[in-house]
């Protein structure tokens, strides 16, 4: 049995304003998994993915890497979850390409030879190295979502937590990043709605809606139920689409 | 969206760019301080320092040009501070508005005096430009850093830095947007709309300042920003340091 990397138990949130995100999820992820959070708009996935090193945090339980979310966890939490959010622009917040990169691996006190190094390797894992010195600002979308990635890769973490990774894509920077999130070899949580990307990268898929699990399944079980795709704003991957 | 950013020359490979920017910082300040305390009216001083800076400019390898440009764009806000002057001090009169009503005098002390501070606003101008244009623009937030300057002053330059172009597209593509929606409508009606945009711009840039300090906490921000700085003050830059702030003084000793 692999170890369990993250376990919820009937996790709840509010937001400040009352509005209900999250009712009651549970969900175990175990290591090595690639786990696709599917669900319509507003089903509560980033909210949920928010929860996972703690920039929220939900009433009830939350485990991960067997370790309680609370203040004194927090930081080593954050070491071992990266989590890339959906608009590269908020993710990358530095002037410099290299600086962005190195934000996470200085403040995990690393020294200037080793932060150095995390740099230039994640950068070089998701194909952007030649960009090291260019303002983040100068970037294009697909560049910028890569570099995102690294911001969090140079931190070496254990799980990775994707929102959305390839929205604003062209096909082929689409696929470049599907072919990089392929390579990584650590549990990954992807939140998205292209269900292309789900079937490529992940084997266990979970469908959110109203902020409640509504499957939970390996992924052709799931992205075969064409009614339940439907019935939550979803449809039939188009790769799968050909082969019916 | 592409635009001109500010150290664009900053990757240059010149004895001007390789310069420890602490040093830099101190020797352009020294110059300035110098400059602004010459005597007024003591032109051959103020050409002196002149050639001085565009000996440095010749030094880095940018483009004189672009200096010259650049320096342009604020020269309109010297002239407009200073055009003043010439009405106000007191002294031998140049030239006297023809009527009893509007007393208006250009005296020989002003016109003295609004050439002197155009004079040294345009070589304080060219300095710093010269600064900032020669050093990669973090580098130089970080010497600031160790030159004492608060981190929480630096960290927000360093943010303005960063997200001024993304509020600029911003507020472009909501204009184009309003553009292709607008026929007709009276000039009154679209500023208001103008002054709607902004309002949405203001609350746009707070909600990203928001999500954007989550993406600093979730790679473990405590507060402090923590950075890399490669350089070490060497030989090369007490010698720049030591004949620049001597040619300086030199030149405001004998002819200041």
């Amino acid at each position: 049995m692999p170890r369990k990397v993250i376990e919820i138990k009937n996790l709840s949130y509010s937001y400040p304003d009352g509005t209900s995100a999250i009712k009651a999820l549970s969900l175990d992820v175990f290591e090595a998994e690639s786990v696709g959070i599917i669900g319509p708009n507003g089903a509560g996935k980033t909210t949920l993915l928010l929860h996972l090193n703690g920039i929220l945090r939900g009433t009830n339980h939350i485990r991960i890497l067997d370790l309680e979310i609370n203040d004194k966890t927090l930081p080593l939490l954050r070491k071992k979850v990266g989590l890339v959010f959906q608009h590269p622009d908020d993710q990358l917040f530095m002037p410099y390409v290299f600086d962005d990169v190195a934000f996470g691996p200085l403040n995990m006190g690393l020294t200037k030879d080793q932060v150095e190094n995390a740099v230039r390797c994640a950068l070089k894992e998701v194909d952007m190295l030649d960009c090291i010195r260019r303002p983040s600002h100068h970037l294009s979308a697909g560049q910028k979502k890569r570099v995102s990635l690294a911001t969090v890769l140079s931190m070496a973490p254990e799980v990775l937590v994707l929102d959305e990774p390839s929205s604003d894509l062209d096909p082929k920077h689409r696929r470049d990043l599907i072919q990089i999130i392929k390579r990584l070899k650590i549990t990954k949580l992807i939140a998205t709605h292209d269900l292309d990307l789900v079937l490529e990268v992940c084997s266990r898929v979970v469908l959110l809606d109203s902020g409640k699990l509504v499957a939970s399944g390996g992924v052709l079980e799931i992205f075969n139920n064409r009614q339940l795709l439907e019935a939550h704003n979803l449809g039939i991957p188009n790769a799968m689409c050909r082969t019916i | 969206m592409e635009h001109s950013y500010i150290d664009e020359y900053s990757h240059i490979n010149s004895f001007i760019h390789n310069l420890e920017p602490r040093i830099k910082i101190f020797t352009f300040f020294v110059f300035i301080i110098i400059v602004i305390f010459t005597r007024p009216g003591s032109a051959f001083a103020f050409s002196l320092y002149g050639v001085l800076i565009f000996i440095l400019i010749l030094l880095s390898n940018i483009p004189i040009m672009l200096i010259l440009k650049r320096s342009l764009a604020v020269i309109p806000f010297v002239l407009f501070m200073s055009i003043f002057v010439i009405f106000l001090k007191a002294g031998r009169p140049f030239w006297e508005f023809p009527s009893r009503v509007f007393k208006l005098t250009i005296t020989y002390e002003g016109l003295t005096m609004f050439v002197n501070i155009v004079m040294k606003a345009y070589l304080c101008i060219l300095c710093m430009l010269l600064l900032i244009v020669s050093t990669n623009f973090l580098n130089l937030l970080k010497a600031f850093e160790k030159l004492r300057i608060p981190a929480v002053l630096i960290m927000v330059i360093s943010f303005m830095y960063r997200y001024l172009f993304i509020l600029e597209d911003e507020l472009m593509m909501m204009k184009r947007a309003k553009n292709s929606r607008t026929v007709g409508g009276s000039g009154w009606f679209h500023t208001k709309v103008l002054s709607n945009m902004l309002g949405v711009l203001f609350v746009r840039a707070y909600e990203r300042a928001e999500d954007v300090y989550l993406a600093m906490c979730a790679r473990g921000f405590d507060g402090q920003i923590k950075t890399i700085y490669d350089y070490k003050i060497g030989i090369k830059d007490f010698v720049f340091l030591a004949v620049i702030i001597s040619a300086v003084s030199i030149i405001k000793i004998f002819k200041g």
